[in-house]
């Protein structure tokens, strides 16, 4: 039945075999994280802060030693070996702001719509392995999408975690545009391997054929892709899912799988034109900054903010090909690195400030109006965060701001094409039109009038959480007067 | 080599096989029987029972619940025996000391995994159907117990 050569070589194909899975270890150790966090979920059974806490550190812990893989086996794209580590951080950030979320406040009554589910740290397991596989560079379309499937799942499922109505509406839809993507993204896949013969993506980057039905099919892919990062056409979910999902996650949602999805957008980009990107990407900032404006919900404020900074990252589409790491891709990663650190600062701030109205106003800005006078600290310290995310000096934004516009300049003297100059325009234009609604926030805390004289007193745990603002206001600083450490360590 | 068929050929062949068949035997049977229709044969089938409201109607979830456990486990099934048949052939086993022991690894985590899952399901109580619980409206009735007592006991006698 087998050729005698198949059977001599079979222990050859062994060994590949299972090298290649070793490649995978530290997704395997979050694998087992994943089932060590399941079997504590199920012997632990009452839902208390001890379990909370037991959970979160070994959650931590399998987090911290695929970190270690990640450095004792490095992948051999430096690409990958950075986003992985960022991705892993960024979890563990967001694990440091769940305790101070309203998530978890409720833990211990037994309630079924108000009770923190413990089965979160399986499926946020779940969602890292699914991004740290998305960031591989030897990837085959199969295990692409896969790791696609995996990451998308975990993240609707993670939408719905508080569990109201609002919640679970915001999930469905979620899941419904994800799957429709995710689909699009497959069928395109399948016209890739028939016009390639190929599923592996280095084979069917070199043997890409400039037909129209072969970008047809690229398009297709970059469906999926283009969702998760949440740029223009494939944007009109975030807001929605911003709005009702878990702040901490919401961060989480909108760093982690944006910087996955745009390391397979910048590998696929090679293959497009970068017209095409400069496109997307300018439709997406403005369309992003445009609709901020006229936003009144805090959180679907920074959702469409966050598709404005998508739209700016997808300038890593562009790649000059080049052996190390080009000024592009260093510039945006620093961007991630900047943003990552305003984005979960401002969320660990919505979430430890109080608001003067409850329930369905609770997150409009005009349910913050006048509270600088009542919290001046905070208040301060959401004014540093906005002209963070902005890009005004001396905070960190700014250089990553500065250092992504000087790169497209550098793409425009390479190339001395005039589309890079519109781009460029479009880009600091809507750095301008940021400035008007990142200023809403700020504005109604510190000039509109206070409703109701409410004295709010800070808890023990919410005073560590004011600490932790404070260290990312420090971090900010820092990076605006020392960029260049965080640069060095990019390339 | 030209002659023969791809995979894609046989499935093509299969369903114009199958719309072939179909065809045929639709259009003989109508040429043969007799054609009475009245209501009660134009009614929907739904396994002989009069039909009730319409399908886009709603049902609990759990259903869905134990389908998607069931489904999961009827696949284990179906993969767990070409597994052995494929991966226990004699001149595979021969040609590799290692092929046994990590076919068999590999499939012990999968089980593992699918077990881990059913174990879940049981511990949270996802699997206990919820009986529900008819709450009977508090009645007052006009006419006193007596009266039916007596009622009763009238016609009982009159019976005995």
């Amino acid at each position: 039945m087998f050729s005698t050569e198949f059977l001599e070589k079979l222990p050859q194909i062994i060994q590949d075999t299972l090298q290649q899975a070793l490649q995978f270890l530290p997704e395997l150790w979050l694998v087992l994280g994943l089932i060590v966090s399941l079997l504590l979920d199920l012997i632990l059974r009452k839902n208390t802060w001890a379990k909370f806490g037991i959970l979160q550190i070994v959650s931590a812990i399998f987090l911290l030693a695929a970190w270690q893989q990640i450095y004792l086996t490095p992948a051999e794209d430096k690409l990958t070996f950075i986003a992985q580590q960022a991705i892993i951080a960024t979890a563990l950030l967001t694990f440091i702001v769940l305790p101070f979320s309203k998530l978890v406040k409720s833990l211990g009554n037994n309630n079924f719509n108000t009770n923190f589910k413990t089965e979160f740290y399986t499926i946020f397991l779940a969602l890292c392995i699914g991004l740290l596989g998305l960031t591989r560079a030897n990837l085959n379309l199969l295990q692409m999408y896969l790791f696609l499937e995996v990451s998308s799942i975990s993240a609707y499922i993670l939408t719905a975690w508080h569990f109201d109505k609002k919640a679970m509406q915001a999930s469905l839809k979620y899941l419904l545009y994800g799957s429709v993507a995710s689909g699009i993204t497959l069928y395109g896949m399948s016209w890739l391997y028939g016009l390639t013969q190929s599923l592996e993506l280095s084979v069917i980057i070199a043997k890409f054929q400039p037909l129209p039905l072969a970008y047809l099919a690229l398009s297709f892919v970059l469906v999926g892709f283009l969702f998760k990062v949440s740029a223009f056409p494939l944007h009109i979910w975030a807001p929605d899912v911003y709005e009702a999902a878990p702040s901490p996650l919401v961060a989480f949602f909108s760093l982690a799988p944006k910087l996955a999805a745009l390391l397979v957008l910048f590998r696929l980009g090679q293959l497009l034109d970068y017209r095409i990107m400069i496109v997307l990407s300018s439709i997406s900032m403005l369309w992003g900054n445009l609709s901020a404006l006229f936003e009144n919900h805090l959180k679907r404020l920074l959702a469409y903010s966050a598709i404005a900074h998508a739209g700016l990252m997808l300038f890593v589409m562009y790649c000059p090909k080049t052996e190390k790491l080009s000024f592009a891709q260093q510039s945006i990663l620093f961007y991630w690195v900047v943003y990552a650190l305003g984005q979960i600062a401002i969320f660990l701030w919505i979430e430890l400030m109080p608001t003067l109205q409850q329930k369905a106003e609770k997150y409009y800005i005009t349910s913050y109006q006048g509270l600088g006078r009542t919290l001046p600290v905070m208040s301060i310290l959401a004014l540093l965060f906005m002209l963070h995310l902005t890009g005004l000096p001396p905070l960190g934004m700014f250089w990553g701001k500065l250092v992504v516009f000087s790169a497209i300049w550098k793409a425009y003297t390479q190339t001395q094409d005039i589309w890079w100059i519109v781009y460029l325009l479009v880009a600091v234009l809507n750095t301008a039109i940021a400035l008007f609604y990142y200023l809403k926030l700020p504005y109604h805390l510190f000039f509109k009038p206070l409703d109701k004289e409410d004295i709010f007193k800070f808890s023990w745990l919410q005073n560590i959480g004011l600490i932790l603002l404070w260290m990312f206001t420090l971090a900010t600083f820092w990076l605006f007067f020392y960029p260049e450490k965080v640069l060095d360590w990019l390339s | 080599m030209k002659n023969e068929l791809s995979g894609f050929g046989t499935a093509l062949l299969f369903i114009i096989a199958g719309i072939f068949f179909m065809v045929v035997a639709l259009f003989t049977s109508s040429l043969l029987r007799p054609a009475r229709p009245n209501v009660e044969k134009l009614a929907t089938y739904e396994c002989g029972e009069d039909i009730q409201g319409y399908a886009w109607g709603r049902f609990n979830v759990r259903f869905y619940l134990v389908a998607l456990i069931f489904i999961l486990f009827e696949v284990e099934l179906i993969f767990l025996f070409p597994w052995a048949v494929v991966f226990g052939q004699k001149a595979l086993l021969k040609a590799s000391p290692t092929w046994g022991r990590i076919a068999l690894i590999e499939m012990t985590i999968f089980t593992f995994l699918l077990v881990l899952g059913l174990a879940y399901v049981w511990a949270k109580g996802y699997l206990s159907w919820v009986k529900p619980q008819p709450k009977t409206e508090p009645f007052e009735s006009p006419v006193p117990q007596q009266l039916y007592d007596k009622i009763n006991e009238k016609y009982v006698k009159k019976l005995g």
